[in-house]
């Protein structure tokens, strides 16, 4: 089996990975600074998932990004099972980088598949904060943590997620993955201001970047009148608003490796290659800016 | 001193006949390499929410009937008997 | 127990009953109707696990259509919810919960078919392995060649079947179900030697080489239970194939 170095994940744009555009990366070779993938999908012993990740692995550094480790799950100890199957991942592709979500997705031993949200509060911040840590210790590595895109929360949440997000990071040295999509679905589902929570945002301990697509859907709130939410699909491009937001991160943080996520009506590899680079070019834009300041 | 055993005999003779036609075509698998299956066609995890709309949802999970009372509408309708209809049932029974 | 553990309990019994009380304290802010609001987590749960279903098993979709296979799977995911995080692993129960549920019907065959595609998924994602090459019988001693047994590749599943499950895997390939003869009973063998995952017919007589072979028998028996069934087994050609189609990892002398 080829052995990997670990190899770290550059300050540019970068594209979650899709079994469609396979092909295209190694055939292609595109210039590109990284590429994601959920663990989840490697999680098989062999076959082509592992060949043609092993074949782009080593063109490309590469960031594994877990959907189902559950970290907001009220249970005392993390699975075991899929922290090895975490772990012997780690051993066989070397990633720059490794990140987790703020949900929970497994329940008394069933798995629901989303992203779930937790409510804020001293005691889930504990419970978060000891799987965090676990994980980290398991796999000998920081993990970040991102933010979640929401439809609800609880009427018993008293932190605010930026503030939970800061506590946790402070608690278990863990760094933080900032989806700019997640800010913009989450804020007009939950009536609050995408900038309001750019600024509170512990900045300092963000590794990396998410950016994605999202689409509308109307809710018939009765006497309230029509209310416009938003679903976090990743089934479209970026759109000016989020770019905006993300324009605005960067002018606070610098270049940070930023991953396009498209999961849903799959574009062809040239508009998704496409999308990457306008986020490179924002970058790049970042980069002399500073300079220049 | 063992006995050699007739299908000692036999099991030399056919690894002779095996290893020097390596290249012998395989009647009786009727092995046919498949078309390419696709990498993709397979459960994905991903980090987004479902495709469609919360109503579609709700309606999805309602879905809760006898799935058995619905009519199959797919490429089993072209799977014929020998006597050119849909199995019947009677026949099902017999055959197991 | 922790105090959010409740909440979450009510949440999940919420997510796959759609008439089910919401969980207590979930809210969103200035926003009335929240039924609407938590169907969006229903909806992200169902219609992602029927996805999954639809992809890890193309050919019951293929023979049923979209409207009795999302029933199909809205009732198998209620009975089976998902244990592992991995998708691509969900549905292992399907064959069985088909079986049990499809005594009296028009499909008989779909429970073997299901079965089929879950083997087609474990030679998929199977641990890989270097086949050997046949010339490497030649270097065993022939007073050893009764007691030879075989490693066999991880990919390898057999499959007997009462139906032509051979014919109705090869019609979805081709887009032809006209030459399916529900009168016939087949068998396969699947196997996934390098990139490509292989079916292949088995006759009856193969059929018990074979998995005599997967069993650890050696060679004597394997033989005996082909020749039990068909007293024309031909070995040479049998041997050949074993090695031809990429089953072999190592040879060993029980």
């Amino acid at each position: 089996m080829v052995r990997f170095e670990k190899q770290r994940i550059p300050p540019l744009a970068g594209v979650g990975l899709k079994a469609q555009h396979y092909r295209n990366i190694i055939d292609e070779k595109p210039s590109l600074g990284w590429f994601e993938i959920h663990p989840e999908n490697y999680m098989g012993a062999g076959g082509p998932p592992h060949q043609y990740l092993t074949a782009i692995r080593e063109l490309y550094p590469l960031s594994l990004h877990g959907v189902g480790m559950s970290l907001g799950s009220p249970v005392k100890r993390l699975d075991q099972d899929h922290l090895a199957r975490f772990k012997s991942l780690i051993k066989r592709y070397e990633p720059g980088l490794i990140s987790e979500h703020l949900a929970w997705s497994t329940h008394e031993g069933v798995f629901y598949n989303d992203l779930l949200p937790l409510p804020y509060t001293d005691e889930t911040l504990t419970h978060v904060a000891n799987h965090v840590n676990e994980m980290q210790d398991y796999l000998g590595r920081q993990v970040l943590i991102e933010n979640p895109s929401a439809y609800l929360s609880y009427e018993d949440s008293p932190y605010a997620e930026t503030e939970f997000l800061d506590q946790l990071a402070q608690k278990t040295g863990c760094g933080l993955l900032l989806d700019v999509n997640n800010i913009f679905v989450s804020a007009n589902n939950q009536n609050y201001d995408c900038y309001e929570y750019l600024k509170a945002f512990p900045v300092q301990y963000i590794g990396e970047i998410h950016l994605g697509g999202h689409s509308e859907e109307l809710v018939d709130d009765g006497d309230a009148g029509i209310a416009k939410m938003l679903i976090d699909d990743h089934s479209s491009a970026v759109i000016e608003p989020v770019w905006n937001i993300y324009k605005r991160l960067l002018e606070k943080v610098g270049p940070k490796p930023s991953l396009i996520e498209w999961d849903g009506d799959i574009p062809d590899w040239a508009t998704l290659y496409n999308e990457a680079q306008v986020a490179d070019q924002f970058i790049a834009e970042t980069s002399i800016d500073k300079k220049v300041g | 001193m063992k006995l050699i055993t007739p299908s000692k005999l036999v099991i030399a003779g056919a690894i002779t006949a095996a290893v020097s036609s390596v290249a012998m075509v395989t009647p009786t698998l009727a092995a046919e390499k498949e078309k390419c299956y696709g990498v993709a066609k397979a459960g994905e995890n991903d980090c987004k929410a479902g495709a469609g709309t919360s109503c579609q949802g709700t309606s999805t999970v309602d879905f809760q009937g006898n799935a058995w009372s619905f009519v199959p509408k797919g490429t089993c309708e072209s799977i014929k008997t020998t006597a050119g209809t849909m199995g019947s049932l009677e026949e099902i029974m017999m055959k197991k | 127990m922790a105090e959010f553990e409740k909440i979450y309990s009510e949440f999940t019994h919420a997510l796959l009953r759609p008439k089910a009380a919401l969980p207590k304290g979930v809210i969103a802010p200035r926003a009335p109707n929240i039924i609407k609001r938590f169907g969006i987590y229903r909806n992200n749960v169902m219609v992602s696990l029927i996805e999954a279903m639809k992809s890890n098993f193309p050919i019951i979709y293929a023979l049923v259509g979209d409207d009795f296979f999302t029933a199909l799977a809205v009732a198998f995911i209620n009975k089976h919810p998902p244990k592992l995080p991995m998708l691509f692993a969900y549905g292992d129960e399907f064959a069985a919960f088909i079986r049990l549920y499809s005594t009296a019907d028009r499909l008989p065959y779909l429970a073997d078919m299901a079965e089929v595609e879950n083997l087609w998924r474990k030679a998929y994602h199977a641990k890989d392995a270097t086949c050997i090459d046949i010339s490497a019988l030649q270097k065993i001693d022939g007073e050893q060649h009764l007691k030879l047994t075989f490693n066999i590749h991880p990919a390898v599943f057999i499959l007997k079947s009462g139906w032509p499950i051979y014919s109705i895997w090869l019609g979805h390939e081709t887009d032809d179900m006209g030459n399916v003869d529900l009168n016939i009973a087949q068998n396969i063998i699947i196997n996934r030697p390098d990139v490509d995952v292989l079916v292949m017919q088995l006759d009856a007589a193969n059929c018990a080489f074979f998995r005599q072979i997967i069993n650890g028998k050696n060679l004597e028996n394997c033989y005996n239970a082909a020749m039990e069934i068909d007293a024309s087994f031909d070995l040479g050609c049998c041997l050949s194939q074993l090695f031809g189609i990429g089953m072999i990892t190592g040879l060993n002398i029980n």
